[in-house]
């Protein structure tokens, strides 16, 4: 087997692309291990000459690698469990990521000697099945760090795997053919490069594209039995994206990434997917208690829901399906919550999660069901009237799957409520039952929702400036007990128009920067202009928190509602995307009449937008980058279909043929449009073999006229007409004469017979000469040569006429 | 475009291929039992390129079978020399093609590999070959294959294109000068007169020409007569006398044994010696063109043949020797009553493959030149081929 550079190069990116996959899933192993073994294949493979061990060196190689290897397992494990950080689990799956080192080891000892092209056949396998073990360490752990790149990884290993593949195929031909011929097979021939690299490219991209069919199409059995091994979860004691809620003292510039965080697909009655409109609205957290420019999360009891406000046609009845997939680390209200008294971390995922409401429209959903037995989400529950979904455990808490039905047929709102069932609390953690009872479990002294914090409150800034504005638009001043809910629902649309409806005052701007460090932040930005021409200036958490507190000024419920509002429409997927970029918070407030004791208990929250509706209209300025959708698409692709494959059963079915009509938007359409689609598709292909058989011909008479013109070349025709003018002027050219010499004996006679130039004197050894080198030496004449010659003869043939032929 | 006729193909897996099957099986039973993604995407991966690699391999086929394959081989081969094989490859299809060749004959086959034959191109590969034994050698059907990209499957274009060829004897070299002296001396012996006389006392050779000194010349040869007319040394050229008409007889013999073992090794190796000196001097002889060689070879049954040096008749003689089988049973060669007349007068280089003590009386008294079996070896004025120890019957 010969080895040379091309050779060398692919086997050592495939094996060090396979090390790095199983290096990334690796987060036990020591710093030194894989950099190590990582400069070994290098060391092999840049000076492979220096490494020609005997049979009986590589196999005690080998021998020791393996005690070696032992050895160390050994006292990794006996001191991890000695100091208790390996578990069961987690010391089966460390022992079996140590197995693809040992089998690295291995294929670095088989790779000092290898003597066939079976050898490296062998190495081969062993590094496809380190790209396994790494793959199953993947989906039992996919938390790690490094799992955002393995992708990647794999998709460099497939390729690179493919074309070491096919350079061995043609080491292997070439090495058992003449050795005179394996000469042209070295890698100094840059259509050789071409040849291997572009044909590993073309075979793996075939390779990805039918595998990702047979993939999507062939259904799966889905055995997910949590007594295997790779189906362990584990316990992450690490999760980022944290926020206890509104901080409007921190930062001075809202920053909002185009960063996919929900994707949800709506279906109507039909079937069919349907864009809910761009005033979509998704709730992820509700803020009420206040303090210091700081909101926190709303107490368990403030769990009513506010709507999304999409338009359905009244007319339209049956059910709707929405779906969603949220990305929960891209959810940050959603998590960390920091609840004394329970495990940290722990408990605060499983806070539910109200993700979707029912519109006002449609009645309570008759059903939440939840289609798939994903080990991150531990179950469903109602929670109120609504079905909630909570994450248990953000171990593996990744992306959030969630599928509500609503029944428009069923009118009663206030129905009983449904209770758990035993199979809906599948697996449900034992820290997670309290959830199920209707006790408070926190104890957390809030504010009232109708009061101002103490430090406001002492303030009278709030109070002072609340009045103002009601008593502008002649409303009383203050609270009235016993006005009726109108009259508070008129207070607050005051409140709601002073904040969004006054342009000459406030200014939607995404960055300010503080004056007054002694005034609270949000009653700094209510009374301190900003801007250079003395506006007020902030971003949606500003306006929102001011109104809030406008509100509980005028002893009104208010609170923050963090969410999202707006999307937009991925024709690829016909789903709404929402990116970090569409967040938003409004507020909500409790309507209804004020008792004579002057607090509202009963009513209803309704949602009221403060943020001036001009910065609404550009709320979604930007729009994702085909690039960024591309991406999305390919992590939605890679997290759920190929990583929780226990979850994607949507798309384990031939229904998947079913979504791809969808895609292409053949599945609305009628069976004639359907047909008239399909002949169209038909013709275009007809149109294009046609083309293709074109194509093939023309191509096959360019081949043929530049066969024969290879054959018969220009100069030839020219030698050819020079012979037949020359033999006007001398005897036929006999076979012992070269042309060279004919022409030369043409040009003897033409100096002695008063040719009227030296240039047409010697034009038959010019071109002659001409001639010789496009036919010996391949130098084909250049245009303007040509073309002088043409002229030059065309010159020489009106002289010759002139002259009669001796 | 004309089709190879009759030519065949066959579709057969790898080891390779096998093992790779073995693998994707293996994971896609993991990754599909047990729902895990990742594992079931890299078996479709692997069953993806090994569909990709069956459907390329047997779509080849319309590529293959217009391929253009002819072979040529040498008109003259010597057992134990390098000959050159050429096999004209052409690809009139559309599709560039990459090919393994293989061309088969009895001693072994030769192969090239062709990283990309582009569409419409012609190649001629050319490959030498040695051929360790004389006789007649068939080469089979031409081989076109291909197993590109992975190598996972193969397919093979079998094109029938059997040819004979009948391979001389390895050659051995003949120091022909020393031969014709001992000729001479042998049939001086016989005829007892001097059939041509010296130039000069103590020159064995004839005159031949002039040439330029050279650094080794003896200067008992300078020319100084011609060296003093030219300016420059000259020195003489001699050439030994030819001897004008001669015979080469083989006695074909070979030894009957029991023992299989020793069969190629003992009894066959003094008759191919003795055919490879043969043939050696029949070679030798040629390139000296003007003779009249006969050559009898006694093979059980009398050959007689003769041809003139220097012309293509000496490829018959050849030919005779190549098919020689050896003898160990039947009549024995009665010399001086088989043999014409006329040719008893010529000198007479007597091969055969028997010991020296086993020759016959008579042909010890008629014959200028013998050379047992035994004796090969030891010639001074012959080099037995390398290959003569490997050599073996094959006709």
């Amino acid at each position: 087997m010969q080895r040379n550079w091309m050779f060398s190069i692919s086997h050592w990116l495939t094996f060090t692309l396979a090390l790095t996959c199983l290096a990334v899933v690796d987060t036990t192993a020591p710093i030194w291990l894989y950099p190590m073994l990582c400069v070994a294949l290098t060391m092999v493979m840049a000076y492979p000459g220096r490494w020609n061990l005997s049979a009986l060196a590589a196999n005690l190689l080998g021998l020791g690698l393996i005690i070696a290897w032992l050895i160390w397992i050994n006292w990794e494990f006996s001191s991890q469990h000695s100091g208790g950080r390996l578990s069961g689990d987690e010391g089966l799956r460390v022992g079996f990521i140590r197995g693809g080192t040992l089998l690295a080891l291995l294929l670095l000892a088989k790779w000092l000697r290898p003597r066939s092209a079976g050898d490296y056949w062998m190495m081969h396998a062993l590094a496809l099945v380190q790209v396994v073990l790494a793959c199953a360490t993947l989906v039992t752990r996919p938390e790690d760090l490094g799992y955002r790149w393995f992708p990647f990884l794999l998709l460099l290993y497939l390729a690179s795997g493919v074309w070491a593949v096919i350079v061995l195929q043609m080491y292997r031909e070439s090495a058992s053919g003449d050795p005179g011929q394996t000469a042209p097979i070295t890698p100094r021939r840059f259509w050789l490069w071409r040849l291997a690299v572009g044909s590993g490219l073309w075979w793996c991209s075939l390779g990805l594209v039918l595998a990702l069919i047979l993939f999507l199409t062939i259904p799966r059995l889905g055995s997910s039995s949590d007594t295997s091994w790779l189906r362990v979860g584990t316990l992450s004691q690490s999760l980022s994206g944290i926020s206890g809620g509104i901080d409007l003292t921190v930062g001075d510039t809202l920053r909002l990434s185009d960063e996919l965080v929900v994707r949800m697909d709506a279906w109507d009655s039909a079937g069919n997917k349907v864009w809910l409109g761009e005033d979509l609205r998704l709730r992820v957290l509700t803020c009420s208690s206040y303090s210091l420019g700081k909101w926190r999360p709303g107490a368990q009891d403030d769990l009513t829901y506010v709507p999304y406000r999409y338009p359905i046609s009244t007319n339209s009845a049956g059910s709707y399906r929405l779906q969603f997939h949220a990305d929960l680390t891209k959810l940050p209200a959603a998590v960390g919550l920091d609840v004394p008294g329970l495990e940290q971390w722990r408990f605060s995922s499983a806070y539910p999660l109200p993700l979707a409401e029912p519109h006002p429209a449609l009645a309570k959903p008759r059903w939440a069901h939840w289609f798939h037995a994903d080990t991150e989400l531990m179950g469903v529950g109602v929670v109120q009237r609504e079905p909630a979904v909570w994450v248990a455990l953000a171990g593996s808490a990744r992306i959030l799957r969630y599928e509500q039905l609503y029944d428009r047929s069923a009118t009663s709102p206030e129905g009983p409520l449904p209770q758990p069932r035993t199979s809906d609390l599948l697996r449900l953690p034992s820290f997670a039952q309290p959830w199920f009872s209707t006790a408070p479990t926190r104890d957390l002294a809030y504010e009232p929702l109708d009061q101002l914090p103490r430090s406001l409150r002492n303030s009278g800034r709030l109070e002072k400036l609340s009045m103002q504005i009601l008593q502008r638009h002649r409303l009383p001043p203050r609270p009235v007990p016993g006005e009726d809910a109108d009259q508070v629902l008129s207070k607050v649309k005051v409140l709601e128009g002073y904040l969004a409806n006054n342009p000459t005052e406030f200014v939607y701007a995404l960055s300010r920067s503080r004056l007054r460090h002694d005034l609270d932040p949000t009653e700094e930005f209510l009374l301190e202009p900003v801007t250079p021409d003395g506006k007020k200036a902030g971003w949606c958490q500003h306006y929102a928190s001011a109104l809030a507190l406008l509100l509980r000024a005028q002893q009104i419920p208010a609170r923050i509602v963090i969410g999202f509002r707006g999307g937009e429409w991925n024709p690829n997927w016909r789903t709404h995307e929402i990116r970090a970029y569409h967040a938003h918070a409004w507020v909500e407030a409790f309507i209804g009449p004020r008792g004579l004791d002057g607090r509202i208990s009963q009513g209803r929250w309704l949602t009221f937008e403060p943020t001036p509706s001009t910065a609404l209209s550009v709320l979604p300025i930007r729009q994702a980058s085909w690039w960024r959708m591309l991406m999305d698409d390919l992590r939605f692709l890679w997290e759920i279909i190929m990583l929780d494959g226990a979850t994607g059963q949507g798309f384990r079915s031939f229904a998947t043929i079913n979504n791809l009509l969808e895609k292409w938007h053949l599945a609305d359409l009628e069976s004639q449009e359907l047909l008239l689609a399909l002949g169209r598709a038909a013709g275009a292909l007809a149109l294009a073999v046609i083309a293709f058989i074109v194509w093939q011909r023309l191509r096959a008479r360019r081949d043929a006229r530049f066969q024969r013109s290879d054959t018969l070349v220009p100069t030839t025709e020219w030698e050819r007409t020079l012979v037949q003018w020359l033999s006007r002027i001398l005897p036929a050219r006999p076979t012992h004469q070269s042309l060279l010499e004919y022409a030369q004996a043409a040009q003897n006679w033409l100096q002695a017979h008063g040719c009227p130039s030296s240039a047409l004197c010697n034009l038959p050894v010019r071109m002659t000469e001409a001639y010789y080198r496009y036919r010996f030496a391949g130098i084909p004449p250049a245009s303007s040569e040509l073309a002088d010659f043409r002229a030059q003869l065309s010159e020489l043939a009106r002289w010759l006429e002139l002259v009669q032929k001796p | 475009m004309e089709r190879q006729l009759s030519a065949r193909s066959r579709i057969r897996p790898t080891w390779e291929g096998m093992f790779w099957f073995l693998l994707a099986a293996v994971l896609l039973t993991q990754g599909w039992y047990r729902n895990i993604g990742l594992l079931a995407f890299l078996a479709f991966f692997l069953f993806g390129l090994l569909v990709l690699q069956g459907i390329y391999i047997v779509c080849w086929r319309r590529g293959l079978r217009y391929l253009r394959v002819i072979r040529r081989l040498p008109a003259t081969i010597f057992a134990g020399t390098p000959c050159f094989v050429e096999v004209e490859l052409e690809n009139p299809n559309g599709r560039q093609l990459a090919l393994r060749l293989e061309d088969r004959c009895d001693e072994g086959q030769l192969r090239w590999y062709i990283p990309l034959l582009r569409r419409r191109e012609k190649r001629v590969l050319r490959q030498a070959i040695v051929l360790g034994k004389r006789g007649c050698h068939q080469w089979k059907e031409v081989r076109v294959g291909t197993g590109f990209p992975l190598g996972l499957l193969r397919r093979e274009l079998i094109v029938p294109q059997k040819e004979e060829r009948i391979v001389y004897p390895a050659l051995g070299q003949v120091n022909l000068a020393h031969l014709d002296w001992m000729l001479q001396v042998q049939s001086q012996r016989l005829a007892g007169v001097r059939p041509w006389h010296r130039p000069w006392p103590g020159a064995e050779f004839e005159f031949h020409g002039l040439r330029e000194y050279r650094s080794g010349d003896s200067p008992r040869y300078v020319h100084w007569r011609s060296s003093a007319r030219v300016g420059k040394l000259l020195v003489r050229e001699m050439e030994p006398p030819a001897t004008e008409q001669v015979l080469v007889v083989l006695d074909a013999w070979r030894p009957v044994s029991q023992e299989p073992a020793k069969k190629s090794a003992q009894l066959y190796g003094p008759l191919e010696a003795a055919v490879s000196l043969a043939a050696s001097l029949l070679v030798a002889f040629n390139r000296d063109p003007g003779r009249q060689v006969g050559l009898v070879v006694f093979d059980g049954q009398l050959n007689i043949a003769t041809a003139q040096t220097g012309t293509s008749q000496i490829g018959s003689l050849l030919e005779s020797l190549a098919l020689v089988q050896g003898y160990s049973e039947g009549p024995a060669l009665r010399w001086t009553e088989q043999m014409p007349s006329e040719l008893l007068r010529l000198p007479v280089i007597w091969i055969t493959s028997r010991s020296s003590s086993q020759v016959a009386s008579d042909i010890l008294s008629t014959v200028a030149l013998i050379i047992s079996g035994q004796d090969i070896s030891a010639l001074t004025w012959y080099s037995p081929p390398k290959t003569q120890g490997a050599a073996s019957h094959s006709a």
